[in-house]
């Protein structure tokens, strides 16, 4: 699969070298868009998963919209604990006015060298045109947040 | 000897629209399934009872969505009514 959802493998050993701050005073993250079958730009491929350890562009959907090159900034929210779990979360974020189609998306350190950290499959192609394209966070608890460490 | 699970990543949903903004059912679906998620593996009886519950948010999160949008055209209108556009102030009155 070209795009596999996980966490980057990259990523867990940079928490351990303390390269990434996710408080809301941290570091800046944000989301790319990326298409399958020679979708994105210049009909090029996304081959994203556990493997990825930057910010690429190919593979990324072409601008359109409020969509640029290089994805939308995401909104943080402060890291927290339930039980033995900690968890971040991120705000929803939205692409207005666009024709897009994507198949997946990369959440990155834009602070920090657009060091990956987690690659999110869509499981089907998605499709706005001339529209609104939002990714929605999960519910941020211990079950479902959308970077969880157990 | 710490053996710590490492992470896992959560699913994401995708909402999209064509030809203009997201419609009022779907601002108030993502609402409601931000307020309450309902685990796959929860008893029966509370599951039916917490989708009952979430419906009845996510209805009256889609009045008051509704509501809101109305309002902020009626405001639009009335300032570019001000502005003397008659015409675009009629055009979006009808939307």
């Amino acid at each position: 699969m070209a795009i596999a959802q996980a966490m980057c493998t990259a990523f867990k050993q940079e928490l351990l070298l303390g390269t990434h701050n996710f408080a809301t005073n941290g570091n800046a993250f944000k989301l790319a868009l990326y298409a399958e079958g020679g979708g994105g730009k210049s009909s090029t491929t996304a081959t994203l998963g556990a493997a990825t350890t930057a910010y690429t562009t190919t593979g990324e959907v072409a601008n359109s919209g409020s969509y640029t090159a290089g994805g939308g900034a995401l909104t943080k929210v402060a890291p927290s604990t339930s039980g033995t779990t900690a968890f971040t979360d991120f705000a929803d974020i939205s692409f207005t006015t666009a024709t897009i189609t994507a198949m997946g998306a990369l959440i990155y350190n834009d602070t920090n060298s657009d060091k990956a950290v987690c690659v999110l499959d869509f499981t089907s192609n998605k499709t706005s045109t001339s529209g609104t394209f939002t990714v929605q966070f999960p519910t941020a608890d211990a079950s479902n947040a959308i970077i969880r460490i157990a | 000897m710490f053996d710590i699970s490492m992470g896992s990543v959560g699913a994401v949903d995708v909402i999209t629209s064509d030809n203009g903004g997201l419609s009022n059912d779907q601002i108030a679906d993502m609402a409601a399934n931000k307020i309450i998620y309902i685990s796959d593996e929860a008893p029966e009886p509370i599951r039916l009872q917490a989708e009952a519950f979430k419906d009845r948010v996510r209805n009256l999160v889609q009045y008051y969505v509704e509501l809101a949008r109305r309002e902020e055209r009626a405001t639009i209108c009335a300032k570019v009514r001000e502005a003397g556009q008659h015409e675009l102030a009629d055009a979006i009155g009808r939307l």
